[in-house]
């Protein structure tokens, strides 16, 4: 007598109306079979109830319409890499407005310090530290000379291995509530802008950065021998240590102009944003060893680090949870103030054109920069709700 | 395929086009996490997962027919999801532990949850992880398959085997699962 195989009993217990009438007579009348039914039924019951215990994996799933439009914004984020766009880069200096001189000088803290200090990292690798997490902001003076001096810094390859995991993209939306799915962050927005705000508001949603940066003595050792250029050796404890930065997502706002170019040169016609409210959650840094302090001491030890410039760095009393803005105090002044409740810094050119204010809250950087007096900036960032 | 891309090139078939992806979505989404949950054991990154496939079958193109693309999805969720687990396992609990704790700062709902059972269920995720890891691709991918809810007839156009073989494939996937289960457990 021929006995029904494991493959169609399992598909009688789960699918008895899809499997042949002859199978299902001899199922009803062979006890061998039945038995062998319910062996493999128990079978599959003990996997179901692991996946029932771990929970997560059975848990309800349907996904509720607004649900299902933030999976499709954020797919569609993915999907936008043609409209990469790149904040802050100085791609057109010759045609820069007074909102996009202070932005460059609130900007370059990250040219600056996260170029040495911090630089891009990304993620991997058990036992990081964290060792950078900036709470307040510090105003550091950069002169003309000391710009002229920091251009002939190596690139941050010369000191150890540099590895972008995710390149970030931005992307335009439609408004704050947009905006608040895309980059998974709760947003404010002005109570109150001045009247001679005209221009369309953009709302971008730029994706978070993810890059590793791993120190190499060897590789410092190489590059100075390439350059024919002396620099200090590498301490032991920073050699192969890595840095981790987690930054972004960042949500930028902006009033009569968008943010930058679109793979395309900025025209003298285009319009410039006339007012610009940047959000984004704390950035963090993290190191396998290498503390903030041993890292500063190295960099700062770099051929062509102005002493001054040093020496303002070297007072920060915090290292790790402040950030030194640069200052170009030949374009700029800067000081601080208080904003929505807390301690922020506020920088202005030195012609009263326009003014940025930069403070964080409650896990979260914010900056507001615009062609006003720093007055009327702070009215506006302390309206932001 | 080269006639979608050949229809691109028409704003208006575009339109018509992105309005096909967006009703696939719309169908498809639920499934295609289902599917990567049963492997992942994590919702958020089931849903990682899920964009991925979906923002890769509109990067390429593929035929907007209904059943060959719900086929294309199903095999690629699971896939993907497996490969995501077989990749690398710090990784996977890093990034795992990443989404948690964005959910748990962003989410109140995971606020209302008992401690000891958010605890209680990771370690039986990671076990599910573990014995899932243990076998042979085929069978994972059968499990997962079965265990978000396809059916026997969409699980042998995923797998691209006859419809015949998925139970007996089924049965010894959930005897290897069980035994392996067993190993893993404390």
């Amino acid at each position: 007598m021929f006995h029904l195989d494991d493959g169609t009993l399992r598909r009688l217990l789960d699918e008895p109306q899809s499997t042949l009438s002859s199978a299902r007579a001899h199922y009803d009348q062979c006890e061998l079979c039945r038995q062998r039914a319910a062996e493999l039924g128990a079978t599959a019951e003990a996997v179901a109830q692991a996946y029932a215990r771990a929970g997560d994996g059975t848990a309800r799933e349907a996904t509720g319409q607004p649900e299902l439009s933030q999976a499709l914004a954020r797919t569609r984020l993915r999907l936008n890499e043609e409209s990469a766009f790149d904040i802050g880069a100085g791609r057109e200096r010759r045609h820069r407005s007074p909102v996009t001189i202070v932005l460059a000088a609130l900007a370059s803290a990250a040219a600056l310090v996260l170029l040495f200090l911090f630089t891009p990292l990304g993620t991997v690798a058990q036992g990081f530290l964290t060792i950078f997490e900036p709470h307040q902001f510090q105003a550091v003076a950069i002169s003309p000379m000391d710009r002229s001096s920091l251009r002939y810094l190596p690139d941050l390859d010369a000191y150890g291995t540099v590895r972008e995991l995710a390149r970030p993209r931005s992307l335009l939306v439609s408004g704050p509530a947009q905006a608040a799915v895309v980059a998974r962050m709760p947003l404010r927005v002005p109570g109150g802008l001045p009247s001679n705000i005209h221009g369309p508001v953009h709302w971008r949603v730029m994706s978070p950065e993810n890059v590793m940066f791993t120190f190499s003595a060897s590789k410092t050792a190489a590059s100075a021998a390439a350059r024919h250029q002396a620099l200090p050796p590498m301490p032991l404890g920073l050699d192969g240590s890595t840095l981790q930065i987690i930054a972004g997502p960042i949500v930028t706002t902006t009033f009569g102009g968008d943010v930058v170019p679109s793979k395309r040169p900025r025209h003298d016609s285009d319009e410039y944003p006339e007012l610009i409210i940047v959000q984004a959650p704390l950035p963090r840094v993290q190191s396998t060893r290498a503390s903030v302090r041993q890292i500063e001491d190295y960099v700062l030890r770099q051929p062509g680090i102005p002493p001054r410039l040093a020496a303002q760095i070297r007072a920060i009393s915090d290292p790790t949870s402040t950030l030194p803005i640069p200052v170009p105090i030949d374009k700029a002044s800067a000081q601080q103030v208080v904003v929505q409740g807390v301690r922020g810094l506020a920088v202005g050119d030195n012609t009263g054109v326009g003014a940025g204010v930069i403070w964080q809250r409650d896990g979260y950087i914010y900056g507001v920069a615009g062609p006003f007096p720093e007055s009327e900036v702070l009215i506006i960032a302390n309206s932001l709700r | 395929m080269n006639k979608m891309l050949a229809t691109e090139r028409d704003p208006s078939a575009t339109l018509l086009t992105q309005n096909r992806f967006e009703a696939l979505f719309a169908n498809q989404y639920d499934r295609v996490v289902a599917i990567a949950r049963r492997v992942l054991l994590d919702r958020h990154m089931a849903e990682d997962v899920a964009q991925e496939v979906f923002a890769a079958f509109y990067r390429n193109g593929h035929a907007a027919d209904p059943t060959r693309a719900a086929r294309w999805l199903h095999a690629a969720a699971v896939h993907t999801a497996l490969n995501i687990l077989r990749a690398n396992r710090r990784r996977f609990e890093r990034e795992a532990g990443d989404a948690r704790a964005h959910a748990l700062l962003h989410s109140a709902v995971n606020q209302a949850n008992n401690p000891q059972t958010i605890l209680e269920s990771r370690e039986q995720s990671a076990e599910v992880r573990a014995a899932l890891k243990r076998l042979s691709p085929k069978y994972a991918a059968v499990l997962a398959l079965r265990y978000a809810g396809l059916s026997y007839v969409e699980i042998a156009a995923t797998l691209d085997t006859g419809i015949n073989q998925v139970g007996t494939i089924l049965a010894r996937a959930e005897a290897a699962f069980k035994k392996e289960i067993k190993s893993v457990s404390p």
